[in-house]
Formats: C-alpha cells, sequence, structure tokens
C-alpha cells in the first residue's frame, strides 16, 4: 500500500448548542493509505458521520466546530482543518468525493440526473456544457446504468433508489478523487441492492485504487470490502486493527457487542444473537472514565473514573479498554465472537 | 400535466359558478324592485313592461339559467343607482388603472421580498437577518390601511416629496405601489426566509457543495429553485390579497380604478354595480390562481411529469 | 504508565442502570413551556397581550365616559387628563372607545378562532380518520372552498345582510375554516400511518382510545399554533371591512372603523389614528412573534 493519503489526527468536533456544549467527536486519530479502505464502525450518534463530514467540511459552523488542537492533513500537504472555505471549494469534489446515506434526499430534485453529475467536472476540469455531460454519460456507464444518454436528461424522482445511489457515486467519482468518503452508502436501500452497490464500489476501488472510508453500522459490508477498521463509541476510537484484528481478535468488550449482534452463517445455531443493552452516554455530558462503562459488562473501579489510552496488541492493533492493562483480570472472548474462539 | 391542468380547470368553473349562483340568490334576498330608485317611480304598468323586457315575470329557475347566460357572455347588467351606466363599461374605464397598480405593486414585492428572504437566510442570525424580519414584522403588523394614509400625510402633504394622491404621472405611482406592496413584502419575505432555511438543511445541498461548487454556486444553482417552490404556491392568494387591498389604496389615494368603483358602490349601496364587479372580481381571482397552480407545475418536474401534487 | 492500585481492577458492581436518562424526563408540555419562556420576543408578546386583553375589559368599565354619549361641547380634544386618548369630532371619549374597540377586535378574533376550531377540526378529523371515498369527496370541496376569495364573499353577504357584527363572523366563519381542516387533516393522516398508532391497533386498543391517546396530543400543538395566527387574520378581516365601510357601524366602535375616521382627521388630529393604530398593531405583533414562538416550542423535532 501507498503513502498516507489522509491523517487525521486528534481531531474534536463540538456543536454549540443553547443547552450547551455537545462533544460530538472527542479525540479520533487514525490515517488511511493510498488504495486502502477504511471502515468506520459504531451505533448511530457515536460520531462516525460527524467525523466524516468534518473532513469534508460540510458540516455548518456554527453551530459545529473544529477544536484547537486538531489537525486533518489530506494528501500530505493539505491541512484540512485550517484552510478557507474558497480553498476548500477546490478539494471538495475534485480531491475528496463524498456518497451520502439517502439517495432519496441527496439529489437535487429539481435538477437533471446529467447536470448534477457534470456541475462538478465543469467546476474542475473548466470543460464545456457538452464535454462535461458527455463525460456524465460515461461516468453512468462506468457504475453500470444502461441507456446513459437518455439517463442523463431524466430527474432523479424518475430513478429508483439503487438507480440514484448510483447516480451519487458518478458524481462523486466525477473527477477522479483521490479520496472517496461513502456515508453509510447502502444503509437505505433494500437488501438486494446493497449488495449490488457494494460491488460495485468494490469493483471501482480496485479499478482506480482510489482509498474509501466506509462510514457504517452494517459489519456485513466491512467483511466485504474494508481493509482496515476502527471502532467508534461516544465520539472516540475504542479499537483499531486490520478486518482480520478486528473480526478474529477483537479486544474490546463493545466490539464483541457489535459482533455477537451480527449473524453469521457459520456460527453455532444454538447461539443467540445478543443486543448491547442499555444506549450511548450523552454527548452533553460525557461521562469521567470510559464512556462504555456503563453499559458494560467487565466494568471495574478505574473504568469509571480514569478513561483508559489505547493499548497495543499488535503494530497496527490496539484497543482503548482497561482490560488490556496487565494487572486487569483475565477476561475471554464471550462465545461465538472471534473465529479463533471456535478452536 | 395535461390531467393536472384539466383537474385545475374544472376547480376554476366550478368556483367561478358557485360565485355567480351565490350572487344571484343575494340578489333575490334584496326587498323592493331591482331598478333601483329612479325605477321606483315609474307607474306600475311600465314597470310592469321593464320587468318583462328583463324576464323577471319569468320563474325563478328561468330567470337564474338567463342570468348565467348574460354573465358567460360578459354582460354583467347596470348600475342600480345609474341606469344608464353598464357594470361593464365601468370595468373598461377603471380596470386599466387598478391593473397597473397591482401589477407595479407586485413586481415591488416579490423583487423585495425575496431579497430580504434570502438575505436574512444566508445571514442567519446575524444582524441583516434580525433587520429583514423585523421589517417583515412591521409589515404583518401594521396594514396597508395604516401604511397609506400615513405615507400621503407625511411623504406627500407635509413633507411633499411625492404628490399625496391621484393618478397622473409616473411620481402619482409610487406611493400607493410601495404602500401596498409592503404587507406582501413581509409575507414573501418571511416565507422565502423559512424556505431557504429548510432547503438548506437538506442532503442535496450537501452533495452540492461536496462536489466543491462556491456558496454562490450552491445558492442560485441549487437553493434558490427548490426554495423558490413553496413560495410560488402562495403566489395565487398573494395576487389576490394584492388585488383586494387596491380596494383601500384606491381609496386613500384617491385613484380612479375599480377598487375606487367597488367601494363608492359599496357606499351608495348600488347592489348591481356590487355583485357585477364581484363577480368579475372573483373571475379574476380564480383566473390567477389557476395560473399560478399551472406555473407551480412548470417549476416542479414532479408534477409536470406525473400530473399529482 | 503511572501505577495504579490494584484493587481498582475488580470486576465492579453493577450500580447504575444504563438505561437511566442522565437528563430530567419533562412532559411535553413542561418543555414547550420552558423552550417557550426562553423565546425573549415571543414572552414579550405574551405579555403585551395579556397586558392588552386587561385593560380592553377593564378600562371601559372603570372610564367616566362611555363609548357612545356625545359631548358636543368637547369635540377634537387633544390628549389631556380627562381624556388620556382625546375625543372624536362628536365629543367621545377616545380613551373608552378605544378599549372598547380592541374589546370588540378580539372578541371577533376569538370567535373566529373557535368556530374555526370546531368546524376545521372536526372537518379534517373527519377526513382523515374515515379516508377513502370520504375524504377524497371531502378533499374536492375543501379546494373548491379554498379558491373562493374570502373577502369579496363577506364583502357581498355584508352588503346584502346589513352590516354588524353577526354578518362578519358568518362571512369569516364561512370559509376560514379551511386552512385548519386543511392543517389537521394532514396532520391526522401522518401520525395514523406512523408506528406507534398501528401497535396501539393490533394490540386491539379501541378507537376512541386511539383518538384520545394518539392522534389528538399529536395534533394539539399544531392546531394552537394555528389560532394564534387566526385571532389576527380575523381581527384584520374585520379592520379591512370596516376600512371600505362595510364593518363594524358606529356608534359602536371597533378598531378598524376607529382607524377608519382617524385616518380621515389625521391632517389635523393625528392622535385620532394614532392610538387605535398602536393598539392594532401591537394586537398583531404580539400574535404573530407568539404564534412563531410556539410554533418553535411545540415542534417535537426541536426537542433537545
Amino acid at each position: 500500500m501507498g503513502k498516507p493519503i489522509l491523517e487525521v489526527n486528534n481531531l474534536r468536533v463540538s456543536f454549540k448548542m443553547y443547552a450547551g456544549e455537545v462533544q460530538a467527536v472527542r479525540g479520533v486519530s487514525f490515517t488511511i493509505n493510498k488504495g486502502e479502505v477504511l471502515a468506520i464502525v459504531g451505533e448511530s450518534g457515536c460520531g462516525k458521520s460527524v467525523t466524516a463530514q468534518t473532513i469534508m467540511r460540510l458540516i455548518p459552523s456554527p453551530p459545529s466546530y473544529i477544536k484547537e488542537g486538531s489537525s486533518i492533513l489530506f494528501d500530505g500537504k493539505h491541512e484540512i482543518s485550517k484552510m478557507s472555505e474558497r480553498q476548500m471549494e477546490q478539494v471538495r469534489g475534485a480531491e475528496m468525493g463524498m456518497i451520502f446515506q439517502d439517495p432519496m434526499t441527496s439529489l437535487n430534485p429539481t435538477m437533471t440526473v446529467g447536470a448534477q453529475i457534470s456541475e462538478g467536472i465543469r467546476k474542475h476540469q473548466k470543460l464545456s456544457k457538452d464535454a462535461a455531460l458527455k463525460r456524465a454519460a460515461e461516468l453512468l456507464t462506468l457504475v453500470g446504468m444502461s441507456n446513459a444518454d437518455e439517463r442523463i436528461h431524466q430527474y432523479p424522482h424518475e430513478l429508483s433508489g439503487g438507480m440514484r445511489q448510483r447516480v451519487m457515486i458518478a458524481l462523486s467519482l466525477a473527477c477522479n478523487p483521490k479520496l472517496l468518503i461513502a456515508d453509510e452508502p447502502t444503509t437505505a436501500l433494500d437488501v438486494t441492492i446493497q449488495a449490488q452497490i457494494i460491488d460495485l464500489l468494490r469493483d471501482i476501488q480496485q479499478k482506480t485504487d482510489t482509498s474509501i472510508i466506509l462510514i457504517t453500522h452494517d459489519l456485513g459490508v466491512v467483511a466485504e470490502m474494508a481493509h482496515k477498521i476502527i471502532v467508534m463509541y461516544a465520539g472516540k476510537v475504542v479499537e483499531r486493527g486490520t478486518l482480520n484484528d478486528i473480526f478474529y481478535n477483537p479486544r474490546h468488550p463493545y466490539t464483541w457487542g457489535l459482533l455477537r449482534s451480527v449473524p453469521r452463517l457459520d456460527s453455532d445455531r444454538n447461539n443467540d444473537l445478543d443486543s448491547i443493552p442499555g444506549t450511548p452516554p450523552d454527548l452533553y455530558a460525557p461521562p469521567v472514565g470510559c464512556a462504555f462503562a456503563a453499559r458494560c459488562p467487565y466494568a471495574m473501579q478505574i473504568c469509571k473514573e480514569v478513561d483508559p489510552e489505547h493499548f497495543e496488541v499488535s503494530a497496527d492493533h490496539s484497543s482503548a479498554c482497561w482490560l488490556l492493562h496487565p494487572d486487569a483480570p483475565k477476561v475471554d472472548m464471550p462465545v461465538g465472537v472471534g473465529r479463533g474462539s471456535h478452536g | 400535466m395535461l390531467k393536472y391542468v384539466l383537474r385545475r380547470f374544472v376547480y376554476m368553473l366550478i368556483t367561478l359558478w358557485v360565485i355567480i349562483t351565490a350572487t344571484f340568490f343575494l340578489m333575490k334576498l334584496l326587498p323592493g324592485n331591482p331598478f333601483g330608485e329612479v325605477a321606483a317611480k315609474l307607474p306600475p304598468e311600465n314597470l310592469k313592461l321593464l320587468k318583462a323586457q328583463y324576464g323577471l315575470d319569468k320563474p325563478e329557475w328561468q330567470q337564474y339559467l338567463q342570468y348565467l347566460g348574460n354573465v358567460l357572455q360578459g354582460d354583467l347588467g347596470v348600475s342600480y343607482q345609474f341606469p344608464t351606466r353598464s357594470v361593464v363599461s365601468v370595468i373598461k374605464q377603471s380596470f386599466p388603472a387598478s391593473l397597473e397598480l397591482g401589477i407595479e405593486s407586485l413586481i415591488i414585492a416579490i423583487i423585495i421580498g425575496l431579497a430580504l428572504g434570502i438575505i436574512a437566510a444566508l445571514k442567519h442570525g446575524k444582524w441583516q437577518d434580525n433587520t429583514a424580519m423585523f421589517i417583515a414584522l412591521v409589515g404583518i403588523a401594521v396594514p396597508s390601511f395604516v401604511i397609506a394614509p400615513l405615507f400621503s400625510l407625511y411623504i406627500g402633504n407635509k413633507w411633499g416629496i411625492l404628490p399625496p394622491g391621484l393618478w397622473e404621472g409616473p411620481e402619482h405611482r409610487i406611493l400607493p405601489a410601495v404602500a401596498l406592496a409592503f404587507g406582501t413584502i413581509a409575507i414573501l419575505a418571511r416565507m422565502m426566509r423559512a424556505s431557504m432555511l429548510e432547503v438548506a438543511s437538506l442532503d442535496y445541498i450537501k452533495t452540492a457543495k461536496s462536489k466543491g461548487l462556491s456558496t454562490s454556486k450552491v445558492v442560485t444553482g441549487h437553493m434558490f429553485r427548490n426554495a423558490i417552490l413553496p413560495v410560488v404556491t402562495i403566489l395565487g392568494p398573494i395576487a389576490v390579497g394584492v388585488i383586494t387591498g387596491t380596494l383601500v389604496i384606491e381609496k386613500v389615494f384617491v385613484i380612479p380604478g375599480l377598487g375606487y368603483q367597488f367601494v363608492s358602490s359599496i357606499t351608495t349601496l348600488d347592489y348591481t354595480m356590487i355583485t357585477g364587479l364581484t363577480i368579475f372580481y372573483a373571475a379574476i381571482l380564480i383566473v390567477v390562481m389557476f395560473l399560478t397552480d399551472i406555473a407551480y407545475g412548470f417549476i416542479d418536474p414532479r408534477i409536470r411529469m406525473s400530473g399529482r401534487r | 504508565m503511572e501505577s495504579i492500585s490494584k484493587d481498582k481492577f475488580q470486576l465492579a458492581e453493577k450500580t447504575t442502570n444504563a438505561e437511566t436518562i442522565v437528563r430530567p424526563s419533562l412532559t411535553y408540555w413542561q418543555d414547550a413551556w420552558r423552550r417557550l419562556r426562553t423565546n425573549k420576543m415571543a414572552m414579550t408578546g405574551l405579555v403585551i397581550l395579556i397586558l392588552l386583553s386587561v385593560l380592553a375589559i377593564f378600562a371601559p368599565m372603570f372610564s367616566k365616559f362611555d363609548y357612545e354619549t356625545q359631548y358636543l361641547k368637547d369635540i377634537d380634544l387633544k390628549p389631556s387628563w380627562a381624556h388620556f386618548f382625546g375625543t372624536d369630532d362628536f365629543g367621545r371619549d377616545l380613551w373608552t372607545r378605544v378599549w372598547w374597540g380592541t374589546r370588540i377586535s378580539l372578541f371577533i378574533g376569538l370567535v373566529a378562532a373557535l368556530i374555526d376550531l370546531i368546524v376545521g377540526v372536526l372537518y379534517g378529523g373527519i377526513s382523515a380518520y374515515f379516508g377513502g371515498k370520504v375524504d377524497s369527496v371531502m378533499q374536492r370541496i375543501i379546494e373548491i372552498i379554498y379558491s373562493i376569495p374570502l373577502l369579496l364573499l363577506a364583502i357581498i353577504l355584508i352588503v346584502f345582510l346589513g352590516p354588524g357584527m353577526k354578518s362578519i363572523i358568518i362571512a369569516y366563519a364561512l370559509t376560514g375554516w379551511v386552512g385548519m381542516a386543511r392543517l389537521v387533516r394532514g396532520q391526522l393522516l401522518l401520525v395514523k400511518e406512523q408506528e406507534f398508532v398501528l401497535a396501539a391497533r393490533t394490540l386491539g386498543a379501541k378507537p376512541a382510545r386511539i383518538i384520545l391517546q394518539h392522534l389528538i396530543p399529536n395534533v394539539i400543538g399544531l392546531v394552537i399554533v394555528q389560532i394564534t395566527f387566526i385571532v389576527p387574520s380575523a381581527i384584520f378581516f374585520e379592520s379591512f371591512l370596516s376600512f371600505i365601510g362595510v364593518g363594524i357601524r358606529p356608534p359602536m366602535a371597533s378598531l378598524g372603523n376607529l382607524i377608519n375616521d382617524g385616518a380621515q382627521y389625521m391632517r389635523y388630529q393625528p392622535h385620532r389614528i394614532i392610538f387605535p393604530t398602536i393598539v392594532f398593531s401591537l394586537i398583531l405583533l404580539s400574535f404573530n412573534v407568539l404564534g412563531d414562538g410556539l410554533r418553535d416550542a411545540l415542534d417535537p423535532k426541536m426537542r433537545k
């Protein structure tokens, strides 16, 4: 894999609401290299979408703001968190593309599909209207739509959800970006369509060697295409590792919970699917200590007092959990988690 | 789209028919004779002749059909007070001034109202927003019949900047048109602001931004067209408001328009004139509503294609 | 790494229940009220409205004058300690007349709102509850009524029925309820399709219970907001009619005919238009800011 395309360091994002400050992202760090697919996994409200949209600076400020000390270094030279709106315009669309969750609402209902795709092309590549439209049609063919020459004159409401998501992907790829951010790209789609879209994304990723940040709560999607995974909880990264690390050797109780809540073909039929009891904490007032402690079946006294740092498991794998402290009691992974435990 | 237009058209016809029928039966409720005070002095046999001439000796349902037929042919009858003047001649004579006033005022209102709304939304929460919304609140709280006399008195009489009344040169147009536009500016500004803010929070605006479009491109290319949609739906009622507003404005500024005629016919209880002008006004308002509905259909591709709303 | 005492690593007893909600739970209305209270504009509007209502009720009672007796030796007086707002060209005390007018205007606004409320909620409710054919016929009727110009209808009705409060209220009631009916129907249809109503129905809840427990609470906020906009529009309606000569007739006072009179004399007696205009504008302004505030406060999407 190539050199780092995006290095996020200690990213903290807060929203100023009238009831107080919501700390949506509380110190997130990760790196993604060229050609890599990084998945950010977590429950809704864990800050994964905010992280993604902050990378493209798409969240209006106010009410959101990036706190002092955060760094988002793109392509080794652009410090996103310090860039002006005008500088960002040159990056968005050209160097980074974004795919949103709901294709029903993420396309402009009063503009033809072709016009929406060609807009970015005309801005960044200075093509004429006709040339840009031609390119839009090529892109639609690339994402697997037939009759692209007719499709470009259609409006979003004439297309199905899966088609619209293909349009969205074409739109985000329009200027061959180095980084693609896909924010829950399959959540709003039917299951059969989900698989098609994931195949398409993987296919495009392999063809173009684009780096992809994949935001999702669907571990099935992650297993399909991610190289690296970070697990987020309450605005923090609780575990990071390669696909194998997270699926076969997870170390954080929250990751265990996530994995246990996914049905698996190879798992024992007698094993129940478990949900994680409780709800995530209120980010108006994040708890002292580990945010997961209140829901964690293994919580210790220390967990409620001090927030754990990351403990390294291996070079690529770390987990923010006191259970990894040498003094902590040995806890076995629950049954059904980590294929290694099946023996 | 055709189905949509047709449906709107049928509604328009029904509404017109309801109004015409209502006026007919209200006329029938009136005591006394239908030819007014002049005819009251006529000898009984002449009155009988006159009644026969207008078909008033026939059963009511025949009268109703005849009335309906007359109205459809554009015959709205003669004035109750001045039998020599037909309602249609009054309309021909005084409607142009009202129409001009209405259109000028509507243009002023749309330009200023939309501009205020857009500025307020783009500068949401800043002083520009507060100022624009303050102007809008004043426009809502101080109605045209207060603004108009104040304009006439201060700008017209006391400071002498513009003529306080009458309808002659272009300088006579400004005060009435602005006074009439005031309330509409307020409504449009508030609506446009709300609509812009709503659209700004939608996903496809984020999509547009994620393409790297500049803020001005996002505003003009994506927000404006979508934000104006709900505003177009109220253009019908707004035009209605402006047209009824001319009644007050023409009275205050002594403009020889249809509104002035209408208000005087109310004061003199010129029944046939009132019903005739009401039907005319109703027809205009209903046509305006119809046209704005159609216009809405054209702007929104979702309706243009499916004919549904 | 700093050293941590080993006993901190004992598995802890579960002390806190993760399900406990950290913030105190407020009912819908407590929450709405809390939010409304922080809205300075809306609260100012509310206070002004209360103040104006108190004045409208009590000022005429405690005034030495009534609204109709003419004192021909006291005509056209400027405001003074005897006549706070001066007198008119018949020597009638304007302080008393303005507050009488406020009373009449508020009364018309409230009655109009009440009629709208009853007719609109019933019509919209029936339309949404039965749905299907009933709904589509009722909707067609609404679309036709909606396109009848209210003011014109009112003018001819009043011309033929004779001016007065009754005619104005009838004229308003004939078409005014349409907006409310549309609103109630729209909201009900939305709520009806939501899971919790479906769930209640599956669990065998009786229709009456569904209506009381689920439908009404979800519509009531919108209805209240709508009422705060109906009252001023009815007041405006009366004043407009008074201004073109078909409203409340003198000697009875209404804000509309006071402003109309005032406009004719304003060159020499500005006090005659200023006072009724201020009261009138304050009423409209207050209702509007209060309505805006209520809308924000009652919108469940805003709940944080």
